[in-house]
This record gives C-alpha cells, sequence and structure tokens, in this order.
C-alpha cells in the first residue's frame, strides 16, 4: 500500500516534469520567446533588454537546465505584469477554487444521488423523466452559457444576486450552481445506471423473499453496494471540477486559479501560467491518486 | 455468386435495421433531422446572407428580436444576429467535424501501432496519455493556443493537439484485445503482411467504438471551441463564431438579452443534437460499449 502510493506520486512527478519540459519547449521554439513574454507595447530597445534580464540569449539547453532548476525549488519567475514571484500568485487564489469546488461538489452529490435513486427505484415515472432530461441537458449545456442564463435571470432580470466577485454567501450561489450543473448530470446518471443494475442482482431478490421492508432493502443492501462506483467517480469528479472551474470563474469573475490562469494567458504572463499549470498536474495528480485508493478502500476485492 | 447475393441481404439487412431502429427512437430521428439541417444551412448560410454581413448599422443598434425585419434582433454595432448566426453554424460544424476527423487520422493508426507492437511507441503515447489526463483539457488547449496564436485555424490546429491522445487511447485498448482473436492469429500465421492485418482485420474490428467516440467527440470539441473563444482566445471578431458573439454581447447583458441567449442556445442545441445522436449509435451499433 506505502509502495503503491509512493510509486503513484513518483509517476506523478514524472508527468508533471514532462509537462514542464513540453511547456518549456513549446515557448522557445514557437518563435522569439521575448516577443511572447514582454506585454504588447513594448519598444524594441527594451526587448533587447528584457532578452538579457530573463536570459533567453543563452543556450538552449542551458536556458532549459535553469529553468528545471528553478522549478524544482517553485520559483517560477516574477510575473512580468505584477512584479512579483508567480508561485505566489498563483497560490493566493488556490482558497478560492477550492472554495468554489468544494461547495459545487457538495451541491451535485446532495442533487444528484437522490434524483439517481428516485429515478432507478420509480423507473419510468416522472421523476425519472425529469432526471434523465438533467442528465442529457446537463452534457450539452456549454458552462460559460449556463452562468451568463442565471446571471440574466437571477442577477440581471430579478436583482436577487450579485454577478460577479467573492464575498458572502450570495456570491458564491451562482457559480457553485453553474459548476455543479456538469457533475449533477453525471450523478444522477450513474446513480440511476447502477442502482437498477444493483436492483436486479439476486441477493435483492433475496433480501425481498426474506420479507424485509423496501426501505431497508434500499438502504442496507442497494446503496451500500451502489456507492462503490460513486465514490470511484467522486475522485475523478474533483479533477472534473477543476477543469469547469477555469470557465466558470471567468464568467463570474471569481478570483481563483481558472481565473488567474486565463488572465495571465491574456496577458502573456507565461511564468504565472507555469505555475498555474505545475498547480493544476498536482491538483490533477492527488484527485486521480484519492480516486484510486477510494476505489481499494470502498472494494476490498481490489488489490492495491 | 451465392456470396455475393449473401452479402447483399447481410448489407440489406443491416440497412434496415437501422432504419428500423431509427423509427423506434423518435429522439434521436429528430436529433439527426435538426444536424441535417443545420448543416445544409450552414453550407449555403453564404449564399442566404448578405454580403454585409459585418458591416455596422448605427441606424439600427441593439434591436430587439422580432424587430422590422430583423427575426433575432441586432447586436451593439446594428448587426443582424440571425444572420450571424447562420454564419456561426458553418464555424461551428466545421470546427467540429474537421477536428474529430483529424485528430481521428493521427491519433487511430498511432493507437493501433502502440496497441498492435507494444514496445518504446508504445511506452510513450502511455506517458503522453498520462500527461493529457493530469491536466484539464481547457487548460491545455488554451495554452497550447495561447502560443500558437489567435484565429480559427490556429483553433483547429489546437484541438487536434489536445485531441488525437484519446483516439489513440481507444484504438490501442480496442487493438489490444482484437490482436489476441484467432482470425488475427491465423492471418498472421498465413503469412499477411503487418499492414494487411492493420486494414482487413484489426481496423473493421475497432471502428465501431471508433465512430461512438468520434460522435460524442464533435460535440465535445464544438462546445471547447466556444469556450475557447469565448474567453478571448480562438475566433476573432468580427468572425462570428458562436463563442465569441457570446462574449460580444456580455457588455450589454444589462440591456441586450438576446446577444448571449440565442447564439449559447444554437449552441446547445447542436451539442445537444449531436450527444443524442451519439448514445443511441452507441445503442444501435453496439450495446457493449459503456462510457
Amino acid at each position: 500500500m506505502k509502495a503503491y502510493v509512493f510509486g503513484r506520486l513518483v509517476s506523478g512527478a514524472i508527468v508533471v516534469f514532462l509537462a514542464l519540459t513540453a511547456v518549456f519547449f513549446m515557448l522557445r521554439l514557437s518563435g522569439d520567446p521575448v516577443l511572447l513574454f514582454a506585454p504588447m507595447d513594448t519598444a524594441r530597445t527594451d526587448l533587447e533588454q528584457i532578452r538579457e534580464r530573463m536570459g533567453f540569449d543563452d543556450p538552449l539547453a542551458v536556458q532549459y537546465v535553469r529553468f528545471m532548476t528553478d522549478a524544482v525549488q517553485g520559483d517560477f519567475g516574477d510575473s512580468t505584469r505584477e512584479r512579483r514571484p508567480a508561485t505566489e500568485i498563483v497560490l493566493e487564489r488556490l482558497p478560492a477554487t477550492l472554495q468554489l469546488g468544494g461547495v459545487a461538489l457538495l451541491i451535485s452529490i446532495v442533487v444528484g444521488i437522490p434524483l439517481g435513486i428516485v429515478s432507478a427505484t420509480r423507473h419510468g415515472s416522472g421523476w425519472d423523466t425529469l432526471a434523465r432530461i438533467i442528465a442529457v441537458a446537463g452534457q450539452a449545456v456549454p458552462g460559460f452559457w449556463l452562468g451568463l442564463l442565471l446571471i440574466l435571470l437571477f442577477s440581471v432580470r430579478l436583482g436577487w444576486l450579485p454577478t460577479s466577485g467573492r464575498g458572502g454567501l450570495e456570491h458564491i450561489i451562482l457559480p457553485a450552481i453553474t459548476l455543479a450543473a456538469l457533475s449533477t448530470a453525471r450523478y444522477a446518471r450513474l446513480t440511476r445506471s447502477t442502482m437498477l443494475d444493483v436492483l436486479g442482482q439476486d441477493y435483492i431478490r433475496t433480501a425481498k423473499a426474506k420479507g424485509l421492508g423496501g426501505q431497508v432493502i434500499l438502504w442496507r443492501h442497494a446503496l451500500k453496494n451502489a456507492s462503490i462506483s460513486l465514490i470511484t467517480m467522486t475522485g475523478l469528479e474533483i479533477g472534473r471540477l477543476i477543469e469547469g472551474a477555469v470557465i466558470v470563474e471567468q464568467v463570474f469573475a471569481w478570483p481563483g486559479m481558472g481565473r488567474v490562469t486565463v488572465q495571465a494567458l491574456l496577458n502573456r504572463d507565461f511564468a504565472v501560467v507555469m505555475a498555474a499549470v505545475v498547480l493544476f498536474a498536482i491538483m490533477y495528480t492527488l484527485a486521480n491518486l484519492l480516486a484510486d485508493l477510494a476505489y481499494g478502500w470502498a472494494n476490498p476485492q481490489v488489490r492495491l | 455468386m451465392v456470396a455475393t447475393a449473401q452479402t447483399l441481404d447481410g448489407a440489406r439487412t443491416r440497412q434496415n435495421r437501422f432504419v428500423r431502429a431509427l423509427l423506434r427512437d423518435p429522439w434521436a430521428m429528430m436529433a439527426i433531422l435538426f444536424l441535417v439541417v443545420v448543416t445544409v444551412v450552414a453550407l449555403v448560410s453564404p449564399l442566404i446572407v448578405p454580403d454585409d454581413v459585418n458591416s455596422p448599422d448605427f441606424g439600427a443598434r441593439l434591436l430587439p428580436p422580432l424587430s422590422d425585419g430583423h427575426i433575432a434582433g441586432t447586436d451593439q454595432l446594428g448587426r443582424d444576429v440571425w444572420d450571424r448566426m447562420l454564419l456561426g453554424a458553418r464555424i461551428s460544424l466545421f470546427v467540429g467535424f474537421v477536428t474529430v476527423l483529424c485528430a481521428a487520422l493521427v491519433g487511430v493508426p498511432i493507437g493501433m501501432l502502440a496497441g498492435y507492437f507494444g514496445g518504446w511507441i508504445d511506452t510513450i503515447l502511455m506517458r503522453l496519455v498520462d500527461v493529457q489526463l493530469s491536466f484539464p483539457f481547457i487548460l491545455l488547449a488554451l495554452t497550447i493556443n495561447a502560443i500558437l496564436g489567435l484565429g480559427l485555424r490556429n483553433i483547429i490546429i489546437t484541438l487536434i493537439i489536445a485531441g488525437w491522445i484519446e483516439y489513440a487511447r481507444v484504438a490501442r485498448g480496442e487493438t489490444l484485445v482484437v490482436r489476441e482473436r484467432e482470425f488475427v492469429q491465423a492471418a498472421h500465421l498465413n503469412g499477411a503482411g503487418s499492414g494487411r492485418i492493420f486494414l482487413r482485420h484489426v481496423f473493421p474490428n475497432i471502428i465501431t467504438p471508433l465512430i461512438v467516440i468520434g460522435t460524442l467527440q464533435v460535440a465535445r470539441f464544438i462546445i471547447a471551441e466556444a469556450s475557447i473563444s469565448f474567453l478571448g482566445f480562438g475566433v476573432q471578431p468580427p468572425t462570428p463564431a458562436w463563442g465569441s458573439m457570446v462574449s460580444e454581447g456580455l457588455d450589454y447583458i444589462f440591456s441586450a438579452w438576446w446577444l448571449i441567449t440565442l447564439p449559447g442556445l444554437a449552441l446547445a442545441l447542436v451539442a445537444l443534437a449531436v450527444n443524442i445522436t451519439g448514445d443511441w449509435l452507441r445503442d444501435t451499433l453496439d450495446p457493449r460499449i459503456t462510457e
């Protein structure tokens, strides 16, 4: 078990290393790096100065080794825009993203799983139809558009909730619902299909034959077994929520990692982009590891 | 002669099965019909839309839908929203289908090679899969796009670079299974070359899951392009892509709801129709496949 976790962490580190290498060479080989790094309106003489200061006139191999040595220590250079360490800028935004993602995950579990259960136990009912519509529509509606529709309705038309920013409880409602929408659809869909699967098993029939009540069968027998796939999915869902946050944060001006990354890309502030890429990769690797560990925990037949 | 007749019969039965399956599923039929209509509209849109669709008309700024001559209203520059949405269909569908096709053309052969021969090509591929799985797809696409530069051509290249690995992964997995089947082993023992085995024996047996995934990917890529263009990368104004139209409408969210709502609705409907079609294809072609 320890060896397994260690092995996964090592392979995660290798992945981060490969990703950094890829971004480094793409940045250097796609043209003059100074033009990429400098703000658009920099004068030509300043460009030469920047080239020297950032070491772009050194051989590529030297630049690569220097970049990697710094990166291992968490140093990706200063943001060209804010003139302070890029790592600091990105780490500051981490809590906001974790908060948004956490609330969204909570919403999708609390809404999605019951919806899936009702949909499976009352197969073919109105609830079932509703759950299936949500599952299909949830996959087709683009996150940025759903967010804007919610703003149009609840902020512009009704004036109940703020359009953007981070602050009190009222600020997180719309972004969290937007982010949770896709997740909720996936939870409802998986819960429904797993429950239908489990409810058709022999031991459920045995339980029924023993004369156990519907509630006991549902909670003690069916849901307990369905939870294996739900727990596994939750690990994967964390990664998907991080992905969704990139866009949702931009729509609601939520000051998280996704927004800071998109802004940095728009400003060609690649030091910040690099730091963000690494932090995203670490979060993803941890989420995937968590998913595997949870799977092993929920299903003792699997040996890690 | 007999063999030919049988083959023809087989093809006809399969066709009938397809049509019957479609008739049984009204949602799938509506989705496919909708996609056909949108595709035709996209193809002929340059003919029906006036030439000056991108030129401003300041006398007709921000007219609401159903105003005189403007069924979907006009935008902040007085341009007809409906006409621009028709042109936007062209971009969305083009991006969706071309990127999926190109990503498959790159990914499938590599995945088949990796699955069949294993070795270093397999090792490299699986490492790439690991790297890709440790990033949000959208972040990968945004970074590539920021480096390559903006515009329609670069967004297509971006999506191909970010998307081919998915096909390679699936093609590899399927090839691993097919490789062990008797008919492939038999062909090998019969002295068939690798190229022949690939084209005649492996490929036909892995194509079904690839078609299903490809269909679902079309929706994913269409939404990805729109999201990227919405964020200010990808397709740039005045080219009317649905994502950038929504983004242009942002400044008028308090006064002109239609600028945001209508292009987004078109996007959601097309993605929905593609997804329904994909689900239906999966159920009809191969009930084995699950996500």
